[in-house]
């Protein structure tokens, strides 16, 4: 004797007019892509702000206290880093200078924004490999690293170095030697990243005070305790000036885009939008069949089948329609991102978390949409049917 | 309280209410149903008998009066007293009210999931027993056939199928034979005698059908609300 499942109603239902399935189907994905899009870019603005900071070459970083953001730079005196050192469980100390800058495109003289990084050649305050690997390049006077990702608008350098050729440009008129390619990724405070040594900092941004810094790299002594060092340090220094923890800076960086830009509204806004959106498709379709369908249900009912037995039948389909829904709009979201990396840089992943977020949201939107179509139904009297 | 009476009403009024005006549609009505026996609901359309047959079938609470199912009161009934009762009753309607996304056979499986017990028969068991309820009405040919592939009366016998599948005690028919044509008319309602003779079922059957009035044990006519008269048949 075997244990016999219902007859899968909503199932049957939902299949019998499949032009009208799919047209359903393509709304809750579309639905679901645009939510996707908007998570995409907003995740990919907040990891791509982070990357830099991610790559800082130490465990506490010294800030301006007003210090906001890596986009916009202040200034700071050497002499505050240089204090640290005298803290016990401080390894080495190492300045990291950030400035933007403006580039030119050799060809088309076309100027972009860059991000030029400073560091020192015998400890550079970003773990890039190239970095270590070619430091006597990085020492040449008039010597730049440039970041693969930056913009194809700051001109074909990566490939002019691939084929073996030199790319020189100028950076505030003083002649810049493009000599190594690094890998970051950008970030939206400018479309094309640098680095360089302390020395050349100098040379491309003479009005810069030799005694000034952005962000103090503080290394400590492997196996010390990085808060304790930090309040330490905290005593130590100048109230002018913050020591944080490279959590604590990635949280700052974040926060600022979040609340002081319009990105964070603006993405949480687009989020809404798609829910929205995926919820008005799929009251619209359950309501229509629960209007198409209205004498069935009534004949349900009055066979003996009670309320929770065709509001489930709603509600089955619209979690139906969530389920099949998915797959697609993610493969389809996927794509979507490679297009974005392609064309703007931004490396946009699908991750497990956000796929599993968006697919809960949707049956959780689906599923109320079902309910709010059945209101009907369960007014429904089946005396009606006669 | 007898539980082998299918139908038992007393005193039944009722009332609707139209256009702020209570209007009164069933008066005094008496009446029991017996297992096992046909009954034929005559009356011009507007006499109540539609409301008579609602309320007989449970898909309405009665206001006032007695009206018992299988000896459960239905004075004041709630909701879920009323679901769970027309589960006990088989309803076949004017028009066939199948659904068009299901086959024939699925249709009956409709009606027979609705009671409770059939979890435990077995899925092939259940199919058997539809298969079985559809070569009854001559559908034998047809179970894989949605109902738009059917004709008027061939949809019309998968619903006397489905309201049958559950084997219930009493059977409400809304002209069942008015979309037949005269030999399946026929068809149709000696498979009733047989229920009710086999199973003891009580059948109450709304009906102009001339042909088939010499089916019922008793023919009941409505007038304005009202019973006018009980013509018993000595058979």
């Amino acid at each position: 004797m075997s244990w016999s499942p219902r007859t899968p109603v909503a199932w049957l239902q939902l299949t019998h007019k499949p032009m009208r399935l799919l047209a359903a189907l393509a709304g809750v994905g579309f639905a679901n892509v645009l939510v996707f899009f908007q998570m995409g870019l907003s995740g990919a603005l907040y990891d791509s702000q982070k990357r830099p900071i991610q790559q800082i070459n130490g465990q506490l970083v010294l800030v301006p206290r007003r210090y906001t953001n890596l986009g916009e730079p202040l200034n700071m005196p050497r002499s505050q880093l240089a204090r640290a050192l005298g803290v016990q469980g401080v390894k080495a100390v190492t300045p990291l200078y950030v400035a933007k800058i403006d580039w030119i495109n050799r060809d088309s003289r076309q100027k972009k924004q860059a991000l030029l990084f400073g560091v020192n050649p015998d400890n550079p305050a970003l773990r890039l490999p190239v970095l270590q690997e070619q430091r006597t390049l990085l020492q040449r006077p008039n010597s730049v690293f440039f970041d693969r990702s930056s913009k194809s608008a700051a001109g074909p350098v990566a490939e002019t170095l691939a084929a073996g050729q030199s790319y020189t440009t100028e950076l505030r008129g003083q002649t810049a030697q493009v000599v190594g390619i690094f890998n970051l990724g950008l970030t939206f405070a400018a479309d094309i990243n640098l680095i360089t040594s302390s020395s050349n900092v100098q040379t491309f941004l003479p009005e810069l005070s030799n005694d000034d810094i952005q962000l103090g790299v503080i290394q400590l002594e492997p196996g010390v305790s990085v808060r304790r060092v930090q309040a330490t340090l905290e005593h130590f220094m100048e109230p002018s000036v913050q020591v944080l923890t490279i959590p604590q800076l990635l949280d700052r960086e974040v926060a600022h885009w979040r609340r002081n830009t319009s990105f964070g509204l603006i993405f949480n806004l687009g989020v809404l939008v798609g829910l929205a959106v995926g919820a008005i498709i799929v009251y619209q379709i359950l309501y229509s069949d629960v209007g198409d369908h209205l004498g069935e249900y009534a004949t349900m009912k009055a066979m003996g089948y009670g309320d929770g037995f065709v509001v489930g039948i709603i509600l089955q389909e619209s979690l139906i329609l969530a389920s099949l829904a998915f797959v697609p709009s993610v493969l389809v979201s996927m794509g979507l991102y490679q297009v974005l990396l392609r064309s703007t840089g931004l490396l946009v992943t699908m991750t497990f978390g956000r796929a599993g977020l968006v697919f809960a949201i949707t049956l959780v939107i689906c599923a109320a949409s079902g309910w709010l179509a059945t209101s009907k139904l369960r007014r429904l009297d089946p005396a009606e049917v006669f | 309280m007898d539980l082998d009476v299918p139908v038992h009403i007393a005193g039944l009024n009722h009332w609707f209410e139209e256009a702020g005006q209570r209007k009164q549609v069933l008066k005094n009505i008496e009446l029991q149903l017996n297992a096992g026996e046909i009954v034929i609901l005559t009356g011009p359309s507007g006499s109540g008998k539609t409301t008579l047959l609602t309320m007989v079938g449970g898909l309405r609470a009665a206001q006032e009066g007695s009206l018992r199912l299988f000896g459960e009161e239905l004075l004041g009934a709630s909701k879920q007293q009323l679901t769970r009762l027309r589960q006990k009753v088989g309803f076949i309607f004017q028009a066939h009210n199948l659904m068009p996304y299901l086959t024939a056979l699925q249709n009956v499986r409709l009606g027979l999931e609705v009671g409770p017990g059939w979890r435990s028969q077995g899925r092939l068991a259940m199919d058997a027993c539809c298969r079985q309820g559809l070569e009854q009405v001559g559908l034998g040919h047809r179970i894989n056939f949605m109902p738009a592939k059917l004709s008027g009366g061939q949809k019309q016998r998968v619903a006397i199928a489905r309201a049958l599948a559950s084997h219930p005690q009493l059977l409400l028919a809304d002209e069942p034979t008015a979309a037949l044509d005269k030999e399946s008319g026929r068809d149709v309602v000696a498979l009733f005698r047989q229920l009710a003779d086999q199973r003891g079922a009580a059948i109450v059957m709304v009906t102009h059908d001339n042909k088939v009035l010499d089916i019922a044990d008793r023919i009941v006519h409505l007038e304005a609300g009202a019973l006018v008269a009980a013509e018993s048949k000595s058979l």
